[in-house]
C-alpha cells in the first residue's frame, strides 16, 4: 500500500514537473519568435549570447510558472509532505 | 575600426558586393525599400550568414565564431525594436540612436526606422550621426540625407 502510495505521488510530481517545464519552454519560444529584435539589439550592442538567454530564460519560466505554482502551490506541498513522510 | 566587405552575397537580394568604411568615416546605405539595406546590416552584425565573399573588421574576418567578440566594440541600432510592456527601455528610435552614440564605441551601426520621422527627429539623427563621425566612430548607416559616401542597394 506504502509503495502504491509512493509511486502515485512520484508520478503526480513528475507529470506535473514535465507539465510545468514543458509550458516555460513553450514560452520561451514564442518569446525569443516575438522578441527576436530585442535579443539581436541586446547581442548587437555587445552582451553576450548566454546573459540574452538566460534573460529570456528566467522571464519565460517567471512567467510560466508563477500563475502555476499560485494555483498548485497547496496541492504540491501537500504531496511533497506526504512523499517524505512515507520514505 | 575599419570596416570592409569583399564581394559579398546574400541570398538574391545583395550580390557581389564590396564596400569599405574607413576608420572614422561615415557611409550611408541607401535604395528602395527591400533592397537588401537591413540584410546587409545584420550580416555585419553576424545574425546571418552570407553566401559568398567576406567581411572583416580591422583585417580580422567576420566568423560566427569572431563576432559575439566584434559585437562588444559595436553599438547598433536596429530598424524597429520590440519588447515586452515590462522591459525598461525606450525604445524610440532617436532614443536608441542617441543611447548608441553615447556609449562611444568606435564602430556604429545604424538602421533607418520603418515610419519616416518628423523634420525635427531627423535633423536630430543627422546631427548624432554627423558628431559621431566627426569625434572619430566608423559609422555604417541607412540614411539618404546626411552628407557622406553613398553606396546604393
Amino acid at each position: 500500500m506504502k509503495t502504491v502510495l509512493i509511486i502515485i505521488l512520484v508520478a503526480l510530481l513528475a507529470w506535473k514537473g514535465y507539465y510545468a517545464w514543458r509550458r516555460g519552454r513553450n514560452t520561451y519560444v514564442r518569446e525569443r519568435q516575438e522578441y527576436q529584435s530585442l535579443w539581436e539589439y541586446l547581442e548587437g550592442n555587445g552582451t553576450p549570447e548566454r546573459q540574452v538567454r538566460r534573460m529570456f530564460l528566467k522571464r519565460a519560466l517567471r512567467r510560466a510558472l508563477k500563475p502555476w505554482l499560485m494555483q498548485w502551490r497547496y496541492w504540491l506541498l501537500v504531496a511533497v509532505v506526504l512523499l517524505l513522510l512515507l520514505l | 575600426m575599419m570596416l570592409e566587405l569583399h564581394n559579398v552575397s546574400i541570398g538574391r537580394l545583395i550580390s557581389s558586393l564590396s564596400l569599405t568604411v574607413e576608420d572614422g568615416r561615415l557611409v550611408c546605405l541607401t535604395g528602395a525599400e527591400g533592397a537588401g539595406k537591413t540584410t546587409l546590416l545584420r550580416a555585419v552584425m553576424g545574425f546571418l550568414p552570407i553566401d559568398e565573399g567576406h567581411i572583416s573588421i580591422d583585417g580580422e574576418l567576420l566568423t560566427p565564431k569572431s563576432a559575439p567578440y566584434f559585437r562588444r566594440q559595436m553599438a547598433y541600432v536596429p530598424q524597429l525594436l520590440t519588447v515586452p510592456d515590462d522591459y525598461p527601455l525606450d525604445t524610440r528610435y532617436v532614443s536608441l540612436l542617441t543611447h548608441a552614440v553615447e556609449s562611444h564605441k568606435p564602430l556604429l551601426i545604424v538602421d533607418e526606422p520603418p515610419q519616416q520621422l518628423s523634420q525635427e527627429d531627423a535633423m536630430l539623427v543627422d546631427g548624432l550621426l554627423t558628431e559621431a563621425s566627426q569625434k572619430g566612430t566608423t559609422i555604417l548607416a541607412v540614411n539618404g540625407r546626411v552628407q557622406s559616401k553613398r553606396v546604393t542597394l
